[in-house]
Parts: C-alpha cells; structure tokens; sequence
C-alpha cells in the first residue's frame, strides 16, 4: 500500500496493535505488517516518529529495559490513548462502511 | 554484536544524520534493536547476514529520510536549526542586553527628566534635552520589544510553524511592539507582551525542542513582573505621586519583568547559537520514482 494512503490512518493502526499489549517499535512494527497480511509495507524509520508523536501527546507511554544485552523501549497504551483509539474506531467504521456503500457497485437508491 | 558492520555504518550515518535532534541517542538506540531484532529474524531464517542487513536497511529507509520524518511537523514543514535560526541568537542576545537595559534607563531617564525640568527652561512639551531623554526611553524599550518580536519569529522557522496558541502569541507580541511608541503606557504594551511571550513559550512547551528553563524563563518573566506590579499597587506599597502613580510598585514590575526576560533570552539565544545548521535532502532525492 502507498505511504500517503497509510499516513492518514497510522495513528489508529499504531493504537490499535498496541491495544494487544505492550510491545517495543519492531514488534510493533511487524504487528502491522502481519496482521494486515502484509499490506502494510512503508519505510519502517518513519514510524517511529508517530510513535514518538503519539508519545508526546499522551496517547502512549514508554519505557526502557534491557533486553538481548540492547536498551529497549517499549511503548503502553495509555488511558487517553484508549479513548482516542476507541473514537477513532468509531470514525473509521462509518467511514469505511459509507466508502463501501459507494464504490461498492450495489444498485442505486430508488429516489422520488 | 560483531558482524553486522551495515548496520552500524547505517547508525553512524543516522547519528549525524540526527545531531541536531535533542533525543538523537535514545533514537538510534531504539533504531538499533530495531535493525539487529529484525536482522537476527532473518539469519534465523538461515539468510546470510550482509543479505540481512541489506534487506533490512532497505526496508527501514535512508537515514536522511528518517531523520527528516523526525524533523517533519504535522504542517508538514520542517522543525530544523538553519542558518538563520542560528544568526537569531544574535538578536535574542540583543534583546536580552536592551531589556536588562530598560530599567535602568527608565528610571534613570525619569529621575533626569524631572530634574531637568526643574531647572531648564520646561515647557508644556518639555526642554530639548527631556525630548532626548524621552526619546532615548523609548529607542531602549521599542529595540528590546522588537528584537523580542524578531526572536519569537526566528523560534517559529526553527518549530516549523506555531499552533493557534503561538501565532496568538506572536500577534500580541507585534501589537506589543507597537504599542511600545507608546513607552508610558506601560500597561497597554505590557500586558501584550505578556500575553504574547506566555503563549508562545504555552506552544513551545509541549514540543520540546526548545530547552524548557529558558522557555519558561522566557515565557513568564514579564509575567512576573506584571504580577510583582499589580500585588505592590493592590496593597498600596508607598504612596502615589502627584499622577496617582504607585513608584514603588512601578519600579519593582518595571525591574523584575525585563530582568527575568533576559534571562530567559540569554537562554534561547545559547540554544540558537549552539545549533549547527542543517540542511536534508527533499524527500523526493530519496525515494526511487
């Protein structure tokens, strides 16, 4: 999938994996990429960015450990990023339904 | 991790690539374990590891271009020091140097004034020299208000533009400056100023770009000054002159507000000045058409 079409929803796809748990940026990542049965396909680098955005705006929080003998970071959901992505959902779900009843090819309305 | 020398030429270049960005350690450290977890998947997956490392590298993107996703602000300009944001530190400096200034000749040029007054030939409009005692009051604080305008223009290009909260800010900080001709109106120049540096240090806050003491420093010290003003002049410190004016409580606002501004500006200004400029490359040189 083209980047430009993915910029607009990569917040909501960002919440919505780590809404499966916490996890660090490659998880993450690859989350993305597996569940959208590898759709997904964008310059991995330019997601940290929206990670770290989604950061400082409340919506995540993060956290260093060591792991593999490396730093770490791993990103949690936080409340504010919940509702954000519980009213995101929301929005795509009549979005997407109204797309689909557009370019969906069914019959026309009947109209008076 | 020995082996993997692609990645880490890859996070020298991204290093440099990001010296102007406050948390550019923790990035390529994040980057990192990044590239080595994914590189690590791949020989697991028996693939030879320059193989790897390529396919991964490929799939994370070009160091300028991620560092330019991290410079990218949701306007879609781009939050970088540039030759210019560095040449503003000059003007923060000046600003700082004329609002230390201030009150000094202020109160210096009023004491003048009136002595003059007592002893030249004073008119309704005043002697020559007050004329240029006015006029030197007023060169001090329209300089001071004016490089403080120019300064917050200059952290604007170096945030990639203000939210609603800083170009209010910048507006009250023009309107400020204007009213700064007129220097004895204190209250109408100062309490823009003070709207104007408050608001654009409330938007500069969140970014963290900027160091935050100076910002605050910067942003609530004619604030401070204000307030010392109004506490002095509501409980009456002193007693008013001829004009009702409270000297006590002008003198102590009129001191402590400039002097905590300067501080804040010598702040912002050894930030500017100690950014290199960089220049990255359009996107469109990085990705293959």
């Amino acid at each position: 999938m083209k980047s430009q079409q993915l910029k607009g929803h990569l917040d909501l796809l960002l919440l919505s994996v780590l809404a499966e748990g916490d996890n660090h940026g490659y998880a993450v990542i690859e989350g993305l990429r597996v569940l959208s049965g590898d759709i997904f396909d964008l310059p991995e680098g330019t997601v940290y960015p929206a990670l770290h955005r989604l950061e400082k705006s409340g919506h995540l929080r993060s956290e260093w450990s060591v792991a593999a003998g490396r730093r770490r970071r791993i990103y949690r959901l936080t409340g504010k990023g919940r509702k954000a992505l519980g009213d995101q959902r929301q929005g795509w779900a009549e979005f997407s339904s109204a797309v689909s009843r557009v370019v969906g090819g069914g019959p026309w309305p009947a109209t008076a | 991790m020995a082996g993997y020398r692609l990645i880490d030429a890859y996070l020298h270049d991204l290093a440099v690539s990001l010296r102007w960005h406050r948390d550019a350690d923790d990035i390529v450290a994040e980057t990192d374990d990044h590239l080595r977890c994914a590189v690590e998947r791949r020989v697991g997956e028996a693939l030879d590891a320059d193989a790897a490392q390529r396919d991964v590298l490929g799939r994370f993107g070009d160091p300028a271009l991620v560092a330019r996703a991290f410079a990218s602000t949701r306007s879609g300009r781009l939050a970088l020091p540039t030759r210019s944001t560095r040449d503003a530190s000059v003007l923060a400096y000046i600003s700082a140097g004329l609002w230390i200034a201030f009150p000094g000749v202020w109160h210096l040029g009023g004491w003048l004034y009136d002595l003059l007054g007592d002893d030249g030939p004073a008119d309704e409009v005043g002697s020559p020299a007050q004329l240029a005692l006015m006029g030197v009051i007023a060169m001090t604080l329209l300089g001071a208000a004016g490089t403080l305008f120019a300064t917050t223009l200059a952290l604007r290009e170096r945030h990639g533009g203000f939210g609603l909260p800083g170009m209010v800010g910048i507006a009250a900080t023009g309107l400020g400056t204007a009213a700064a001709l007129f220097g004895w109106f204190f209250i109408g120049w100062g309490s823009l100023l003070i709207a104007g540096t408050a608001l654009v240090a409330i938007d500069l806050w969140p970014r963290g770009i900027a160091p935050k003491r100076a910002v605050v420093t910067t942003g609530a010290g004619l604030a401070i000054g204000g307030l010392a003003w109004g506490v002095l002049r509501f409980i009456e410190v002193g007693s008013p002159d001829q004009f009702g004016e409270y000297l006590i409580a002008n003198a102590v606002g009129l001191t402590v507000g400039p002097v905590v501004l300067a501080i804040g500006l010598v702040g912002i200004g050894r930030w500017l000045a100690h950014e290199e400029p960089i220049e990255l490359p359009d996107v469109t040189q990085l990705i293959p058409a």
